[in-house]
């Protein structure tokens, strides 16, 4: 599997590059300016797609620890890692760029509302845990618990997508885009979002698990 | 206007930030694979 993704890496980069061309221009020139937000709504389309990617980075990361601590193979040590640090990137994205797009609609930065507080503590969780795996790098028993670590860290996952629901109306950040009904060529440039980024977090993830292999590699005939 | 141009380069440059970082680590490693193997003391 590791292998599978390590060879294919140039080919998501090249998908990644079309489809990040292709969402560029069809939310430069296909959807529509919203009525009462105006251009400023087209943020939606850079910050929305960034939540998939990093979900599914943090996912990889509980899954490759679990497979990690049942097997004790290191290629899921290393899949662990590269999720974490993948997922870590998008959701950064999520945090930078929904203030920005805060401030011109809301007046605010930042409002301590259910979804941003657990997107922010999902963002805090996981960029502790590559502190974790960058400080203290190597051990058996460092790599047993940044595993069990980065399984109990997926908990807030659920925590930060539902985080709508669960404050009933008391938050100010808008439901999920496919409940909110709107028009088709937003619904098509929010999918080509999605697509585009995931193609790179596919390429970002592909590199990533490459280094680590290589780092293994090394440290191997460094240290045999 | 200023807002969507600043969330948009920043998406981009990120990507690119991150992309060149991975693509210097990998070069990095690459070229530490390839130097010959040392075989200790002679």
């Amino acid at each position: 599997m590791e292998a599978f993704w390590i060879r294919s890496a140039r080919i998501w980069g090249v998908l990644a590059l079309t489809a990040l061309a292709v969402w560029l221009g069809m939310v430069v020139f296909y959807a529509p300016v919203e009525k009462v937000q105006g251009v400023v709504q087209k943020i939606f389309y850079a910050h929305v797609p960034n939540s998939l990617p990093a979900y599914l980075g943090f996912g990889l990361t509980a899954l490759g620890g679990l497979l990690f601590l049942i097997t004790r193979r290191e290629s899921y040590d290393r899949l662990a890692q590269a999720g974490a640090e993948v997922g870590v990137v998008f959701c950064t994205l999520i945090v930078v760029t929904g203030p920005i797009w805060a401030k011109p609609v809301w007046g605010h930065w930042w409002v301590w509302d259910l979804r941003l507080t657990a997107t922010l503590v999902l963002w805090f969780i996981y960029l502790a845990y590559l502190f974790l795996r960058a400080f203290a790098y190597g051990s058996d028993a460092t790599k047993t618990f940044a595993s069990v670590y980065g399984i109990a860290g997926i908990i807030a996952v659920p925590f930060v997508k539902f985080a709508v629901e669960l404050a009933k109306g008391q938050t100010m950040h808008p439901d999920d885009p496919a409940k909110a009904g709107l028009p088709a060529e937003m619904q098509f440039t929010l999918m080509a979002g999605f697509i585009a980024y995931l193609l790179v977090f596919a390429y970002f993830l592909s590199r990533r698990l490459e280094i680590a292999k290589l780092e293994a590699d090394l440290q191997e005939r460094l240290d045999p | 206007m200023s807002y969507l141009i600043a969330a948009y380069t920043i998406v981009l440059a990120s990507f690119v930030g991150y992309w060149f970082s991975l693509r210097s680590r990998r070069q990095a490693l690459l070229r530490e694979a390839e130097k010959p193997q040392s075989t200790g003391p002679s």
